[in-house]
């Protein structure tokens, strides 16, 4: 069986910690992902499970920038006024927290004008 | 910051469509299914097609419920429904995808010939056929989804 995502972006939700039935922490959250080419941008719920779930929680907050990986394509299907809906998203296997590397302020205004010149 | 978006997704194809679009080019418009049927993904899958081999075979492998390879990105598209509420289909965009035979369905294909002597061509191998997929029109408001249960059995890891 193949199916094997990953994806970046950036967190629009809180993240939720909460525990499934069988006792496992379970942990969901919704992702931005936009690119220059794409027409409009893509939003998709992730959900991550056990120990994982955990260090989300406590590491990732509403507008970091993360890298789903060893994510998986899922369907939550439901009804709805007897109508089937469904919604896809991503079970993942592991969050990757992306960080920029600060700018010291006096090395970020004067090097934009004078960054050509390197 | 540096972009990633990438799926690899091997399901059973349910549907082709070939389109052509206003600019002349061919577009196919696919549905795949991956998954057991209680827990099944049904995704639609855009390829833009500049093989003609491939616009040939498509349909073939769909009529069958062949089994496909896709590789492409996530994409997202949105429209307002006649009722004007919002909606949103998450789909892939794919820039490749390749015909996949599976070993064992090609056994099953020869027992199911063996046993059935009238056919002299090995006749399709009629697998229990996957269910219809449900109507995708996810409502994009930003609550529905947490609530929605789980099946703990379908957790892969």
């Amino acid at each position: 069986m193949v199916n094997q995502v990953t994806l970046s972006g950036q967190v629009v939700t809180e993240i939720s910690l909460r525990q499934s039935k069988a006792g496992v922490p379970v942990s969901d959250f919704r992702i931005k992902h936009k690119t220059r080419r794409m027409p409009n941008p893509l939003f998709i719920d992730v959900e991550v499970w056990g120990a994982e779930a955990e260090r989300v929680a406590e590491y990732v907050t509403r507008g970091d920038r993360i890298i789903v990986a060893k994510g998986e394509l899922r369907c939550d299907m439901w009804e709805k006024d007897g109508q089937k809906r469904s919604k896809i998203k991503i079970t993942a296997g592991r969050i990757i927290l992306v960080r920029d590397m600060p700018y010291k302020s006096e090395d970020h205004e004067s090097g934009e004008a004078e960054e050509t010149s390197f | 910051m540096a972009s990633s978006n990438f799926v690899f997704l091997r399901g059973r194809l349910i549907r082709s469509e070939i389109k052509t679009v206003k600019s002349g080019k061919k577009v196919a418009a696919l549905t795949v299914a991956y998954g057991r049927e209680a827990s099944s993904l049904f995704i639609d899958v855009d390829l833009w097609l500049n093989d003609s081999k491939l616009e040939g075979l498509l349909p073939k492998v769909a009529e069958k419920k062949g089994y496909v390879l896709v590789k492409g990105e996530l994409r997202q598209d949105k429209w307002e429904a006649k009722d004007g509420t919002k909606r949103s289909r998450i789909k892939i965009l794919a820039d490749d995808v390749s015909i996949s035979y599976s070993v064992y369905n090609n056994k099953n294909a020869e027992n199911s010939s063996t046993t059935s002597s009238s056919a002299p061509t090995p006749a399709p191998k009629k697998t229990k056929k996957p269910v219809p997929p449900p109507v995708v029109d996810d409502e994009d408001d930003e609550d529905t989804g947490f609530d929605a249960e789980v099946d703990e059995d379908d957790i892969p890891f």
